[in-house]
Protein backbone atom coordinates (compact mmCIF):
# COMPACT_ATOMS: atom_id res chain seq x y z
CA UNK A 1 0.00 0.00 0.00
CA UNK A 2 3.02 2.27 0.86
CA UNK A 3 4.35 1.70 -2.49
CA UNK A 4 1.51 2.54 -4.49
CA UNK A 5 0.83 5.43 -2.93
CA UNK A 6 4.48 6.58 -3.11
CA UNK A 7 4.08 5.74 -6.40
CA UNK A 8 1.12 7.49 -7.38
CA UNK A 9 3.07 10.81 -5.66
CA UNK A 10 5.58 9.84 -8.16
CA UNK A 11 3.28 9.80 -11.12
CA UNK A 12 1.23 12.22 -10.04
CA UNK A 13 3.84 15.15 -9.74
CA UNK A 14 2.47 15.23 -5.78
CA UNK A 15 6.18 14.63 -4.60
CA UNK A 16 6.89 18.01 -5.84
CA UNK A 17 4.03 19.93 -4.33
CA UNK A 18 4.62 17.24 -0.52
CA UNK A 19 8.27 16.35 -0.66
CA UNK A 20 8.30 16.06 2.87
CA UNK A 21 4.93 13.70 3.32
CA UNK A 22 6.82 11.80 0.59
CA UNK A 23 10.22 11.92 2.41
CA UNK A 24 8.24 10.78 5.51
CA UNK A 25 6.37 7.77 3.69
CA UNK A 26 9.57 6.46 2.24
CA UNK A 27 10.85 6.53 5.02
CA UNK A 28 8.36 4.65 7.12
CA UNK A 29 8.02 2.16 4.00
CA UNK A 30 11.91 1.39 4.24
CA UNK A 31 11.76 0.96 7.78
CA UNK A 32 9.21 -1.10 7.73
CA UNK A 33 10.85 -3.53 4.76
CA UNK A 34 14.45 -3.49 6.90
CA UNK A 35 13.11 -4.09 10.30
CA UNK A 36 11.15 -7.85 9.82
CA UNK A 37 14.46 -8.96 8.38
CA UNK A 38 16.57 -6.88 10.67
CA UNK A 39 15.22 -9.00 14.02
CA UNK A 40 15.53 -11.84 12.70
CA UNK A 41 19.74 -11.29 11.58
CA UNK A 42 20.34 -9.00 14.90
CA UNK A 43 20.52 -9.93 18.58
CA UNK A 44 17.69 -8.27 20.71
CA UNK A 45 19.94 -4.89 21.88
CA UNK A 46 21.26 -3.72 18.39
CA UNK A 47 17.42 -4.27 16.91
CA UNK A 48 15.99 -1.97 19.51
CA UNK A 49 18.36 0.28 18.74
CA UNK A 50 17.82 0.06 14.98
CA UNK A 51 13.46 0.33 15.92
CA UNK A 52 14.27 2.89 18.18
CA UNK A 53 16.21 5.11 15.62
CA UNK A 54 13.91 4.43 12.94
CA UNK A 55 10.89 5.81 15.21
CA UNK A 56 12.91 8.31 16.29
CA UNK A 57 13.79 9.22 12.17
CA UNK A 58 9.54 9.12 11.52
CA UNK A 59 8.84 11.34 14.54
CA UNK A 60 11.40 14.05 13.34
CA UNK A 61 10.04 13.40 9.65
CA UNK A 62 6.75 14.03 10.90
CA UNK A 63 7.24 16.91 12.11
CA UNK A 64 8.67 17.99 8.80
CA UNK A 65 5.76 16.83 7.50
CA UNK A 66 3.28 19.06 9.99
CA UNK A 67 5.32 22.00 8.86
CA UNK A 68 5.22 21.31 5.16
CA UNK A 69 1.20 21.46 6.47
CA UNK A 70 1.30 24.80 7.62
CA UNK A 71 3.37 25.81 4.53
CA UNK A 72 0.71 24.95 1.80
CA UNK A 73 -1.84 25.20 3.47
CA UNK A 74 -1.29 29.26 4.34
CA UNK A 75 0.55 29.43 1.20
CA UNK A 76 -1.88 32.23 0.24
CA UNK A 77 -1.83 33.78 3.53
CA UNK A 78 1.02 35.09 5.17
CA UNK A 79 -0.67 35.86 8.72
CA UNK A 80 -2.15 32.68 9.44
CA UNK A 81 1.16 31.04 8.02
CA UNK A 82 3.23 33.20 10.26
CA UNK A 83 1.02 31.76 13.53
CA UNK A 84 0.98 28.28 12.44
CA UNK A 85 4.73 28.41 12.14
CA UNK A 86 5.25 30.18 14.97
CA UNK A 87 2.88 28.20 17.33
CA UNK A 88 4.50 25.04 15.59
CA UNK A 89 8.18 26.05 16.31
CA UNK A 90 7.49 27.18 19.78
CA UNK A 91 5.45 23.94 20.69
CA UNK A 92 7.93 22.01 19.46
CA UNK A 93 10.93 23.83 20.82
CA UNK A 94 8.71 23.21 24.28
CA UNK A 95 8.60 20.16 23.85
CA UNK A 96 12.25 19.24 22.79
CA UNK A 97 13.22 21.47 25.66
CA UNK A 98 11.27 19.60 28.35
CA UNK A 99 12.77 16.30 27.66
CA UNK A 100 15.64 17.02 26.76
CA UNK A 101 15.93 18.83 30.60
CA UNK A 102 14.27 15.62 32.04
CA UNK A 103 16.96 13.57 30.14
CA UNK A 104 19.41 15.90 32.35
CA UNK A 105 18.04 15.41 35.44
CA UNK A 106 16.84 12.16 35.58
CA UNK A 107 18.91 8.94 34.57
CA UNK A 108 19.70 8.25 30.92
CA UNK A 109 16.38 7.08 29.23
CA UNK A 110 17.81 3.42 28.45
CA UNK A 111 14.91 1.20 29.27
CA UNK A 112 12.31 0.51 26.57
CA UNK A 113 9.60 1.92 28.60
CA UNK A 114 11.37 5.57 28.90
CA UNK A 115 11.98 6.02 25.19
CA UNK A 116 7.98 5.09 24.72
CA UNK A 117 7.12 7.89 26.99
CA UNK A 118 9.37 10.35 25.19
CA UNK A 119 7.61 9.16 22.13
CA UNK A 120 4.10 9.50 23.09
CA UNK A 121 5.14 12.95 24.86
CA UNK A 122 6.78 13.83 21.33
CA UNK A 123 3.45 12.50 19.52
CA UNK A 124 1.34 14.58 21.83
CA UNK A 125 3.20 18.16 21.24
CA UNK A 126 2.04 16.94 17.43
CA UNK A 127 -1.17 16.14 18.01
CA UNK A 128 -1.09 19.90 19.58
CA UNK A 129 0.16 21.25 16.84
CA UNK A 130 -1.98 19.75 14.22
CA UNK A 131 -5.14 20.86 16.17
CA UNK A 132 -3.60 24.54 16.33
CA UNK A 133 -3.45 23.82 12.59
CA UNK A 134 -6.65 22.83 11.68
CA UNK A 135 -8.22 25.27 14.23
CA UNK A 136 -6.51 28.46 12.20
CA UNK A 137 -7.78 26.81 9.22
CA UNK A 138 -11.29 26.20 10.46
CA UNK A 139 -10.78 29.97 12.10
CA UNK A 140 -9.36 31.49 8.61
CA UNK A 141 -11.91 29.69 6.40
CA UNK A 142 -8.84 28.47 4.66
CA UNK A 143 -9.67 26.65 1.66
CA UNK A 144 -7.84 23.34 1.30
CA UNK A 145 -7.42 20.95 -1.67
CA UNK A 146 -8.12 16.90 -1.76
CA UNK A 147 -4.65 16.46 -1.62
CA UNK A 148 -3.64 18.17 1.07
CA UNK A 149 -6.92 17.54 3.36
CA UNK A 150 -6.30 13.30 2.93
CA UNK A 151 -2.69 14.49 4.30
CA UNK A 152 -4.13 16.11 7.05
CA UNK A 153 -6.84 13.70 7.79
CA UNK A 154 -4.48 10.60 7.08
CA UNK A 155 -1.78 11.76 9.44
CA UNK A 156 -3.61 12.75 11.60
CA UNK A 157 -5.60 9.56 12.57
CA UNK A 158 -2.31 8.25 12.19
CA UNK A 159 -0.69 10.66 14.85
CA UNK A 160 -3.68 10.34 16.97
CA UNK A 161 -3.84 6.31 16.96
CA UNK A 162 0.73 6.11 17.87
CA UNK A 163 0.08 8.68 20.55
CA UNK A 164 -2.61 6.71 22.42
CA UNK A 165 -1.17 3.72 21.78
CA UNK A 166 1.89 4.92 23.52
CA UNK A 167 0.57 6.71 25.80
CA UNK A 168 -1.50 3.25 27.14
CA UNK A 169 1.44 1.00 26.13
CA UNK A 170 3.73 3.40 28.65
CA UNK A 171 0.98 3.04 31.52
CA UNK A 172 0.31 -0.87 31.34
CA UNK A 173 3.85 -1.85 30.03
CA UNK A 174 4.17 -5.35 28.43
CA UNK A 175 0.95 -6.91 28.62
CA UNK A 176 -0.53 -4.26 26.06
CA UNK A 177 2.60 -5.30 23.48
CA UNK A 178 -0.25 -7.79 21.15
CA UNK A 179 -3.04 -5.53 21.19
CA UNK A 180 -0.55 -2.33 20.07
CA UNK A 181 0.57 -4.33 17.05
CA UNK A 182 -2.78 -5.32 16.30
CA UNK A 183 -4.30 -1.13 16.78
CA UNK A 184 -1.68 0.23 15.51
CA UNK A 185 -1.69 -2.14 12.15
CA UNK A 186 -5.21 -1.44 11.22
CA UNK A 187 -5.12 2.51 12.13
CA UNK A 188 -2.01 2.64 9.97
CA UNK A 189 -4.00 0.99 7.38
CA UNK A 190 -6.82 3.52 8.09
CA UNK A 191 -4.42 6.07 7.13
CA UNK A 192 -2.75 4.25 3.94
CA UNK A 193 -6.22 3.72 2.42
CA UNK A 194 -7.02 8.03 3.56
CA UNK A 195 -3.84 8.68 1.36
CA UNK A 196 -4.41 6.12 -1.16
CA UNK A 197 -7.38 7.29 -2.18
CA UNK A 198 -7.07 10.98 -1.77
CA UNK A 199 -3.49 11.08 -3.00
CA UNK A 200 -4.61 9.25 -6.28
CA UNK A 201 -4.39 12.29 -8.48
CA UNK A 202 -3.34 15.49 -8.02
CA UNK A 203 -6.19 18.06 -6.79
CA UNK A 204 -3.52 21.35 -5.70
CA UNK A 205 -5.13 23.55 -2.81
CA UNK A 206 -7.41 26.43 -4.16
CA UNK A 207 -6.04 29.42 -4.89
CA UNK A 208 -6.96 32.84 -3.02
CA UNK A 209 -6.80 35.87 -6.12
CA UNK A 210 -6.60 37.89 -3.32
CA UNK A 211 -2.73 39.23 -3.31
CA UNK A 212 -1.73 40.26 0.05
CA UNK A 213 -2.96 43.60 1.96
CA UNK A 214 -0.91 47.18 1.96
CA UNK A 215 -3.78 48.33 4.41
CA UNK A 216 -3.77 48.58 7.94
CA UNK A 217 -4.25 45.58 9.74
CA UNK A 218 -4.28 47.26 13.07
CA UNK A 219 -7.47 49.64 11.80
CA UNK A 220 -9.55 46.62 10.99
CA UNK A 221 -8.61 44.94 14.35
CA UNK A 222 -9.53 48.12 16.16
CA UNK A 223 -12.74 48.63 15.01
CA UNK A 224 -13.91 44.74 15.15
CA UNK A 225 -12.79 45.28 18.56
CA UNK A 226 -14.28 48.09 19.49
CA UNK A 227 -17.58 46.90 18.12
CA UNK A 228 -17.31 43.67 19.92
CA UNK A 229 -16.90 45.64 23.41
CA UNK A 230 -20.27 48.05 22.52
CA UNK A 231 -22.36 45.44 21.24
CA UNK A 232 -21.43 43.36 24.27
CA UNK A 233 -22.47 46.30 26.72
CA UNK A 234 -25.51 46.45 25.22
CA UNK A 235 -25.86 42.85 25.77
CA UNK A 236 -24.96 43.06 29.22
CA UNK A 237 -28.09 45.39 29.81
CA UNK A 238 -30.56 43.15 28.07
CA UNK A 239 -30.11 40.22 30.07
CA UNK A 240 -30.40 42.97 33.18
CA UNK A 241 -33.66 43.59 33.67
CA UNK B 1 -1.46 8.12 34.88
CA UNK B 2 -2.04 11.50 34.47
CA UNK B 3 0.55 11.64 31.36
CA UNK B 4 -1.99 8.79 30.38
CA UNK B 5 -5.53 10.71 31.23
CA UNK B 6 -4.09 14.41 29.01
CA UNK B 7 -2.76 12.02 26.04
CA UNK B 8 -5.76 10.02 26.05
CA UNK B 9 -8.05 13.57 26.65
CA UNK B 10 -6.06 15.07 24.06
CA UNK B 11 -6.94 12.44 21.71
CA UNK B 12 -10.42 12.38 21.80
CA UNK B 13 -10.62 16.25 21.16
CA UNK B 14 -8.04 15.84 18.24
CA UNK B 15 -10.55 12.98 16.73
CA UNK B 16 -13.92 14.86 17.61
CA UNK B 17 -11.23 17.95 15.53
CA UNK B 18 -10.38 15.46 12.61
CA UNK B 19 -14.15 14.46 12.39
CA UNK B 20 -15.49 18.28 12.26
CA UNK B 21 -12.43 18.78 9.53
CA UNK B 22 -13.44 15.57 7.52
CA UNK B 23 -17.15 16.72 7.70
CA UNK B 24 -16.31 20.54 6.88
CA UNK B 25 -17.68 21.63 3.83
CA UNK B 26 -15.45 21.66 0.48
CA UNK B 27 -12.83 24.56 -0.32
CA UNK B 28 -13.52 27.54 -0.42
CA UNK B 29 -12.62 28.93 -3.33
CA UNK B 30 -11.48 32.61 -3.79
CA UNK B 31 -10.74 35.62 -5.48
CA UNK B 32 -9.89 38.53 -4.52
CA UNK B 33 -13.18 40.15 -6.10
CA UNK B 34 -15.13 37.30 -4.69
CA UNK B 35 -13.62 38.21 -1.59
CA UNK B 36 -14.01 41.70 -1.66
CA UNK B 37 -17.97 40.92 -2.53
CA UNK B 38 -18.34 38.56 -0.19
CA UNK B 39 -17.47 40.79 2.91
CA UNK B 40 -19.55 43.56 1.59
CA UNK B 41 -22.41 40.99 1.55
CA UNK B 42 -21.66 40.09 5.15
CA UNK B 43 -21.68 43.75 5.84
CA UNK B 44 -25.14 44.85 3.88
CA UNK B 45 -26.62 41.81 5.72
CA UNK B 46 -25.39 43.27 8.98
CA UNK B 47 -26.88 46.44 8.74
CA UNK B 48 -30.06 45.73 6.42
CA UNK B 49 -30.99 42.11 8.24
CA UNK B 50 -30.91 44.04 11.84
CA UNK B 51 -34.97 44.61 13.08
CA UNK B 52 -35.63 48.04 12.59
CA UNK B 53 -36.07 49.92 16.32
CA UNK B 54 -39.62 50.39 15.83
CA UNK B 55 -39.88 46.54 15.45
CA UNK B 56 -37.75 45.75 18.07
CA UNK B 57 -39.46 47.99 20.56
CA UNK B 58 -42.58 46.40 19.10
CA UNK B 59 -41.65 42.86 20.00
CA UNK B 60 -40.71 43.38 23.45
CA UNK B 61 -43.50 46.13 24.03
CA UNK B 62 -45.05 45.64 27.79
CA UNK B 63 -48.08 47.12 26.93
CA UNK B 64 -49.33 44.39 24.53
CA UNK B 65 -48.92 42.13 27.31
CA UNK B 66 -51.00 44.11 29.63
CA UNK B 67 -53.71 45.19 27.09
CA UNK B 68 -53.77 41.21 26.16
CA UNK B 69 -53.92 40.44 29.47
CA UNK B 70 -56.60 42.85 30.55
CA UNK B 71 -59.19 42.03 27.75
CA UNK B 72 -58.63 38.90 26.53
CA UNK B 73 -58.93 35.19 28.72
CA UNK B 74 -55.79 33.21 30.08
CA UNK B 75 -56.15 30.99 27.40
CA UNK B 76 -55.65 33.81 24.62
CA UNK B 77 -53.02 35.20 26.77
CA UNK B 78 -51.12 32.07 26.66
CA UNK B 79 -51.18 31.90 23.42
CA UNK B 80 -49.94 35.20 22.84
CA UNK B 81 -46.85 34.53 25.11
CA UNK B 82 -46.17 31.46 23.00
CA UNK B 83 -46.34 33.78 20.17
CA UNK B 84 -44.00 36.62 21.42
CA UNK B 85 -41.34 34.11 23.05
CA UNK B 86 -41.52 32.63 19.62
CA UNK B 87 -40.13 35.84 18.08
CA UNK B 88 -38.22 36.78 20.79
CA UNK B 89 -35.98 34.18 20.28
CA UNK B 90 -35.93 34.41 16.40
CA UNK B 91 -35.40 37.88 17.12
CA UNK B 92 -32.02 36.73 18.97
CA UNK B 93 -30.88 34.05 16.72
CA UNK B 94 -30.79 37.09 14.17
CA UNK B 95 -28.42 38.67 15.85
CA UNK B 96 -26.21 35.67 16.78
CA UNK B 97 -26.31 35.43 12.91
CA UNK B 98 -25.31 38.97 12.58
CA UNK B 99 -22.27 38.49 15.16
CA UNK B 100 -21.37 35.52 13.43
CA UNK B 101 -21.15 37.44 10.08
CA UNK B 102 -18.84 40.06 11.69
CA UNK B 103 -16.94 36.96 12.78
CA UNK B 104 -16.64 35.68 9.18
CA UNK B 105 -16.07 39.50 7.99
CA UNK B 106 -13.10 39.92 10.09
CA UNK B 107 -11.73 36.49 9.77
CA UNK B 108 -12.55 36.51 6.12
CA UNK B 109 -10.38 40.27 6.03
CA UNK B 110 -7.67 39.65 8.50
CA UNK B 111 -6.03 36.41 7.01
CA UNK B 112 -4.59 38.57 3.98
CA UNK B 113 -2.91 40.44 5.93
CA UNK B 114 0.81 39.59 6.67
CA UNK B 115 1.38 41.66 10.25
CA UNK B 116 -1.11 39.21 11.82
CA UNK B 117 -0.71 39.92 15.82
CA UNK B 118 -1.02 36.62 17.54
CA UNK B 119 -2.26 38.33 20.56
CA UNK B 120 -5.10 40.75 19.49
CA UNK B 121 -5.99 37.63 16.95
CA UNK B 122 -6.72 35.57 20.19
CA UNK B 123 -8.34 38.16 21.91
CA UNK B 124 -10.81 39.01 19.06
CA UNK B 125 -11.25 35.38 18.36
CA UNK B 126 -12.02 34.92 22.06
CA UNK B 127 -14.70 38.35 22.00
CA UNK B 128 -16.10 36.61 19.70
CA UNK B 129 -16.84 33.39 21.21
CA UNK B 130 -17.62 35.03 24.60
CA UNK B 131 -20.03 37.22 22.64
CA UNK B 132 -21.75 34.19 20.87
CA UNK B 133 -21.78 32.87 23.87
CA UNK B 134 -24.20 36.06 25.43
CA UNK B 135 -26.19 35.67 22.60
CA UNK B 136 -27.12 31.70 23.80
CA UNK B 137 -27.28 32.92 26.96
CA UNK B 138 -29.73 35.75 25.85
CA UNK B 139 -31.81 32.58 23.87
CA UNK B 140 -31.83 30.82 27.45
CA UNK B 141 -33.11 33.77 29.20
CA UNK B 142 -35.33 34.14 26.50
CA UNK B 143 -36.92 30.44 27.05
CA UNK B 144 -36.50 30.29 30.66
CA UNK B 145 -37.91 33.94 31.67
CA UNK B 146 -40.40 35.08 28.69
CA UNK B 147 -40.06 37.83 26.26
CA UNK B 148 -41.09 40.47 28.77
CA UNK B 149 -38.64 39.25 31.76
CA UNK B 150 -36.51 41.76 30.76
CA UNK B 151 -37.86 45.19 30.51
CA UNK B 152 -34.46 47.11 29.65
CA UNK B 153 -34.21 44.87 27.16
CA UNK B 154 -36.51 46.96 24.75
CA UNK B 155 -34.36 50.17 24.46
CA UNK B 156 -31.23 47.99 24.74
CA UNK B 157 -32.11 46.25 21.69
CA UNK B 158 -32.39 49.26 19.41
CA UNK B 159 -29.23 50.39 21.09
CA UNK B 160 -27.83 47.43 19.45
CA UNK B 161 -29.01 47.64 16.20
CA UNK B 162 -27.90 51.23 16.23
CA UNK B 163 -24.76 50.39 16.70
CA UNK B 164 -24.24 47.57 15.10
CA UNK B 165 -25.53 49.80 11.98
CA UNK B 166 -22.75 52.34 13.16
CA UNK B 167 -20.26 50.26 13.35
CA UNK B 168 -20.60 48.23 9.75
CA UNK B 169 -20.61 51.82 8.64
CA UNK B 170 -17.33 52.56 9.96
CA UNK B 171 -15.78 49.24 8.87
CA UNK B 172 -17.39 49.53 5.55
CA UNK B 173 -15.78 53.02 5.60
CA UNK B 174 -12.20 51.87 5.90
CA UNK B 175 -12.93 49.41 3.71
CA UNK B 176 -14.55 51.16 0.69
CA UNK B 177 -12.98 51.07 -2.58
CA UNK B 178 -12.42 53.49 -5.54
CA UNK B 179 -15.02 51.73 -6.89
CA UNK B 180 -19.21 52.12 -5.89
CA UNK B 181 -20.35 49.20 -4.70
CA UNK B 182 -23.32 47.39 -6.45
CA UNK B 183 -26.47 46.89 -4.92
CA UNK B 184 -25.41 43.04 -3.40
CA UNK B 185 -28.32 43.07 -0.89
CA UNK B 186 -30.03 42.37 -4.40
CA UNK B 187 -32.94 44.54 -4.17
CA UNK B 188 -35.15 45.72 -1.12
CA UNK B 189 -32.34 47.05 1.27
CA UNK B 190 -32.97 50.46 1.85
CA UNK B 191 -28.96 50.91 3.96
CA UNK B 192 -27.97 49.39 -0.13
CA UNK B 193 -27.37 52.88 -1.32
CA UNK B 194 -25.26 54.31 1.76
CA UNK B 195 -22.73 51.55 0.73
Amino acid sequence: MEALILFRCLKTGIVRSYPLFFAYLSCVFLGDLALPPLSRILAPQPYAISYWTKEFVCVIAGYAVVMEIVERAFAYFDGPKRLGRNAALLIFAAIVGLTALRAAFEAAPKTVGAWIDIEANLRAAELVILSIVIAVIFYYSVPIGRNLKGIIVGYGFCTVAVAMNEAIRSFAGHSFEAAFTHIWSYSYLVSLVVWAATLWSRQPNPAAGLGQIDGDYEALANRTRATLADMRGYLRKAVRP
Amino acid sequence: MIQLILILLLSTAFFILLYVFVRRSSARAEGGAEALVEARQALNALQDNLLPSELVRRIFAREDLNFVSSSASGKIRGAFLRERKRVALSWVSQLRKHVLRLKQFHSGRSRFYAQLDLRTEIALALSFASLLFVCRVLEAVFYIRGPFAAPRIVGAAIAVAGDICAASELSLAFLSSPAPAPNLAGGGSTHAGTI
